[in-house]
């Protein structure tokens, strides 16, 4: 232990005489570790980490699934009666819960936030285990059917909307008409799973019993929500597969029945999916932090080979030292030990750099990356990942340490001191050169070219035109405040609000509409030719507008006309319809003044128009069908050129009309697209920023290799330029020597990219395409690094008479 | 009448270490003839090396002028003395200095390679194959140096500086890194070649090689004095 301790000590001050090489090594390696560390907690987290819920592989969401004819239309739907009856009565379940996802302003709160509420039945606290901070959550008594207002809040909307006060329990959340008395404050650690969206954080839990959905639609066992959610706890003894048959059978019978009667419904059926919570909350974050934590790794080992190099600098450095020490009877073992122990200094110290680094990369992770990868909540350094760590930092110590000591010779130490070290030096073979540069060669073209893919795909959805206007657009949504109106009193309404907004002087246009075009998803309804139900059925994204739509998001008509004010005024049976729409029903002519038949109605739509398709971010066809009128008190607003209104004016306004409206929800149509790039935007940013360092990295790394690699040679050189070497010759042989390492390195990444790209594509949805144009940048970088870190050191030498180099 | 094949006039060498200047030789004047076997021998630090660099075009001269067969080489380019060296001047080391990364046969085929004339592979093949056979190495032609004894690794040194039939052989303490016996095989293989024709120069601190030579040459301080100083030396 003594000698460990006295090593320990030297190796701390040999390492402070060398303040450079040894800032290189930890700036590097904590930096790479550091990252490396982040990506295997994310992975360890998503992959292997159990969830944070008792008996987590029991727990299911059950899925609905739509079909036509046996066609797959759609999943992750429930039509509401059908999932209170499925909770009331179904067999397989041992608790069973169900979730209604929703958001709504909170009146007496300040500000009147409007924040994400879920409505939900008792059992859900239990089957997820969820420990409270104070008071309680809901109890048996508080279940379906009781329409007690109670609410139990989250943490943080304790902490940032209720100020963290003591009285919690004797405060109340105001819901339009109905107060909330809050009865308990979850936990802080407790971790809601993200079954309806990946970043969607419910700030209050309310009783299933109050969610907005009308009574009509209560009982309609035929419209799918997806906002609604049937989850719950497999019986002991149930399999998934017993319990799909039983509620796909269940189910199908009402929803049959129920369906049979409409002109699309007659073939129409329902089917039944067990989804465990880690398949729906894990998602498709598995493969993309796998991804990532692949790219992470090959950066690793790109800066191990730049470490190995620097480490085997520092050996040749210090052979004269080793030579003493087996002069004076140090065995092989003793002189492994010192390098092991200045490698393991060194090791841990980069690993504590990179435990700071993964901190911050965590925060980060959570701050930007929800959304797009799972359970980033749950990232902490655990005792699993700081022994793992721990376990890295010892096993690049031995790594580096077994190198080194495997180049030294023993034997031949003793021969260094006699010899005045004069032309027999550590040499490090030129095997071991060459594989460290083919290495990091390799490994830079592999990531580039992986890195450039991203990147490619990334921009062409970033430069992709949107096909519709967003800039100087305000998506404005009215909140009524709990006061009820009828149909006919909110058009009367909305057509007041319009006609003052239009005299506002920043405002041009105002359009009344549910959404702008970058919605998705949000209604989804069905399209057919006939009532019979035969012919083409299409499934567009409803909207209701007016009249000013189309002019407000500049959408181009490719045929027909637009709606007319007296046809938004009556609700004329009209539609307008996109080009994707049109081609279903023949093509955009002749689509033009076709009666369409829209879901269970029972008259016909017409077409009047049909207009160029717009191009959502990562969604491949957006069919899309617009119809007048909606008495939703939303509105898009068009401001004049360099004019701007802000949210508080603009709730003066409403206010001034009617003192219960407010402003529910204010967004800037342009930023709502730019959130819809947030995704590929970070992947760009993320990918050259990941270029970038790797081609540092491994300029770097190729630079030390060859310059290292010149001056060890430069005794040869001497002595080639002694025998005639002219300094022509001696540089065509240097380089020459050099970039043939670099032309193996390119080969071995062309060979594992066209690896990659095949197993992708034959078994992964994925695909990898090889730029040929990447890898010609990529030889350029590197080869020129590599011209420069030959042309240095060897115009000292050849730039000199040789007498130079053999000294 | 023989002929000059090198002629030194009053070469100087200074070196400016940390602004302090060094005067490595001092007016040297040598003349080398054809077939000539000279010794250069002196103390440490003498000079011995320097003189040695400046002979084999490793290095120029402060001032002073120096003759090849009659050419001046004392202001070459350093691609020019690349060019003389290849083909005129041959060197054997105290290290050997032989290139671990190639064989014995390529080892003494460089100075071939990096000549002005352009050799065949025959002629090349030719050439190694007689070199070696003239140092009795002929079966290690395939052989990596590390792989020879210090004694085989000089004789193959000695086949590598013969291959280009230089004018001149500059010996660098050839016997520096081996025992007597290799020392004194080293030696008369040295004297063999003379006697068939080769002009050496043999630099060396051990006077009993130093001796053999047909004219010895005594540096001290930069300068060369009379022989007979070397034996009271001695």
């Amino acid at each position: 232990m003594n000698h460990w301790l006295k090593d320990f000590r030297a190796a701390l001050y040999s390492l402070s005489k060398r303040p450079g090489f040894v800032s290189v090594v930890i700036l590097t390696l904590g930096l790479t570790l550091g990252a490396f560390i982040t990506m295997v907690t994310l992975n360890y987290t998503v992959l292997l980490k159990p969830l944070p819920y008792p008996q987590q592989n029991s727990l299911f969401v059950v899925e609905g699934e739509r079909y036509d004819k046996g066609k797959f239309l759609g999943s992750g739907m429930h039509s509401y009666a059908g999932a209170v009856d499925m909770y009331q009565k179904n067999p397989v379940l041992a608790e069973t819960v169900l979730l209604h996802y929703e958001e709504q302003m909170i009146t007496n709160l300040a500000g009147q936030p409007k924040l994400f509420t879920t409505y939900t039945t008792p059992e859900m606290f239990s089957i997820l285990g969820a420990k409270m901070a104070y008071g309680r959550n809901f109890d048996s008594k508080e279940g379906l059917g009781s329409n007690i207002p109670v609410a139990v809040i989250s943490y943080d909307t304790w902490q940032q909307n209720l100020g963290g006060r003591e009285d919690i329990l004797d405060q109340k959340l105001q819901i339009g008409n109905v107060s909330f008395n809050i009865v308990g404050v979850l936990a802080q650690n407790f971790i809601e799973p993200m079954l309806y969206q990946p970043n969607r954080q419910t700030r209050i839990w309310l009783p299933f019993d109050f969610n907005s959905r009308d009574e009509q639609t209560r009982r309609n066992w035929i419209t799918g929500f997806s906002d609604l959610k049937l989850v719950g706890k497999l019986k002991t003894g149930i399999r998934e597969l017993e319990a799909n048959q039983y509620f796909s059978t269940a189910m199908n019978e009402r929803f049959v029945e129920a369906v049979r009667a409409l002109s699309w419904g007659k073939n129409a059926s329902v089917k039944m999916t067990l989804r465990s919570f880690e398949d729906i909350i894990v998602g498709s974050s598995r493969s993309t932090s796998l991804m990532m934590l692949a790219g992470v790794f090959a950066l690793l080992l790109i800066a191990c080979a730049n470490i190995a190099n620097l480490f085997l600098s520092r050996a040749a450095e210090k052979q004269r030292q080793y030579a003493i020490q087996a002069t004076l009877g140090a065995q092989k073992f003793h002189i492994f030990r010192g390098i092991f122990i200045e490698s393991l200094v060194l090791m841990l110290a980069s690993t504590i750099l990179a435990l700071l680094l993964a901190k911050l990369s965590f925060s980060m992770l959570q701050e930007y990356g929800q959304g797009h990868l799972a359970r980033l909540n749950e990232l902490s350094l655990s005792p699993v990942i700081l022994l793992f760590s721990l376990l890295v930092a010892f096993f690049l110590a031995a790594l580096f340490g077994a190198i080194i000591s495997s180049l030294i010779d023993y034997r031949s130490l003793n021969n260094i001191l006699r010899s005045s070290g004069k032309g027999c030096g550590l040499q490090i073979s030129k095997r071991t050169r060459n594989i460290l540069i083919i290495s990091q060669v390799a490994l830079a073209g592999v990531l580039l070219s992986l890195n450039f893919t991203l990147f490619k795909s990334s921009m062409e959805v970033i430069n992709q035109p949107s096909g519709f206007a967003t800039e100087n657009i305000l998506w404005v949504d009215l909140d009524s405040g709990g006061q009820e109106f009828n149909r006919e009193e909110r058009i009367a309404f909305i057509d007041v609000m319009t006609t003052t907004l239009k005299q506002l002087p920043e405002v041009e246009l105002v359009s009344n509409a549910l959404y702008p075009p970058l919605i998705t998803n949000n209604w989804t309804s069905i399209l057919t030719e006939n009532q019979s139900g035969t012919g083409p059925k299409v499934f567009p994204n409803v909207n209701l507008v007016d009249q000013h739509y189309l002019t407000t998001f500049e959408l181009a008509l490719v045929a027909g006309r637009n709606f007319k004010p007296e046809e938004i005024r009556d609700s004329a049976k009209l539609l307008v319809i996109n080009e994707t729409v049109a081609k279903e029903f023949g093509g955009s002519s002749e689509v033009l003044g076709k009666n369409l038949y829209w879901a269970d109605k029972e008259d016909p739509y017409r077409v009047i128009g049909v207009i160029k398709d717009v191009n959502i971010p990562r969604v491949a066809q957006v069919p899309q069908m617009f119809a007048g009128r909606t008495s939703s008190m939303t509105f898009m607003i068009t401001l004049k050129p360099n004019q701007s209104i802000s949210k508080t004016s603009l709730n003066s306004v409403f206010r001034g009309l009617n003192r219960n409206l407010r402003i529910g929800s204010f967004v800037k149509v342009d930023n709502a697209y730019q959130d819809l790039l947030a995704r590929d935007i970070s992947i760009a940013v993320i990918t050259i920023a990941l270029s970038i360092l790797t081609l540092l990295l491994a300029s770097i790394g190729i630079y030390g290799v060859l310059s290292y690699s010149i001056n060890l040679r430069t005794y040869e050189l001497g002595v080639r330029m002694a025998l005639g070497g002219s300094p022509k010759a001696i540089s065509k042989l240097i380089f020459t020597d050099s970039s043939k390492p670099v032309l193996y390195g390119f080969l071995v990444s062309i060979v594992v990219l066209v690896s990659i790209s095949i197993y992708l594509s034959q078994q992964t949805d994925l695909s990898v395409s090889i730029e040929v144009s990447t890898l010609i940048v990529t030889l350029v970088l590197i080869s020129f690094t590599s011209f420069v870190a030959c042309f240095i050191p060897l115009q000292r030498i050849v730039r000199a008479h040789p007498v130079k180099a053999l000294q | 009448m023989k002929d000059i094949k090198i002629k030194m006039t009053n070469i100087t060498k200074v070196f400016e270490i940390d602004n302090m200047e060094t005067h490595a030789l001092r007016g040297i004047d040598l003349t080398i003839k054809d077939g000539d076997y000279i010794s250069i021998s002196g103390p440490s630090g003498c000079g011995k090396s320097t003189l040695l660099s400046i002979l084999g075009l490793l290095d120029m001269p402060t001032s002073g002028s120096y003759q090849i067969e009659g050419d001046d080489v004392s202001q070459l380019s350093l691609a020019q003395s690349a060019r003389i060296r290849a083909d005129k001047i041959g060197f054997i080391f105290q290290q050997f200095n032989l290139i671990d990364e190639l064989t014995v046969f390529e080892n003494i085929a460089l100075p071939l390679r990096y000549s002005e004339q352009r050799y065949s592979k025959n002629e090349i093949k030719e050439k190694v194959e007689h070199c070696l056979n003239s140092v009795e190495m002929s079966h290690r032609a395939g052989h990596y140096p590390n792989l020879l004894s210090g004694g085989q690794q000089q004789r193959i040194a000695i086949a590598r500086s013969l291959i280009a039939n230089p004018a001149i052989l500059l010996v660098d303490e050839p016997t520096g890194n081996l025992d007597s016996k290799n020392g004194d095989a080293i030696m008369d293989m040295l004297e063999k070649l003379n006697q068939q024709g080769t002009t050496i120069c043999l630099v060396t601190h051990d006077p009993r090689y130093a001796n053999r030579a047909k004219s010895q040459y005594y540096l001290l301080d930069g300068q060369i004095k009379m022989a007979e100083l070397m034996q009271e030396a001695v």
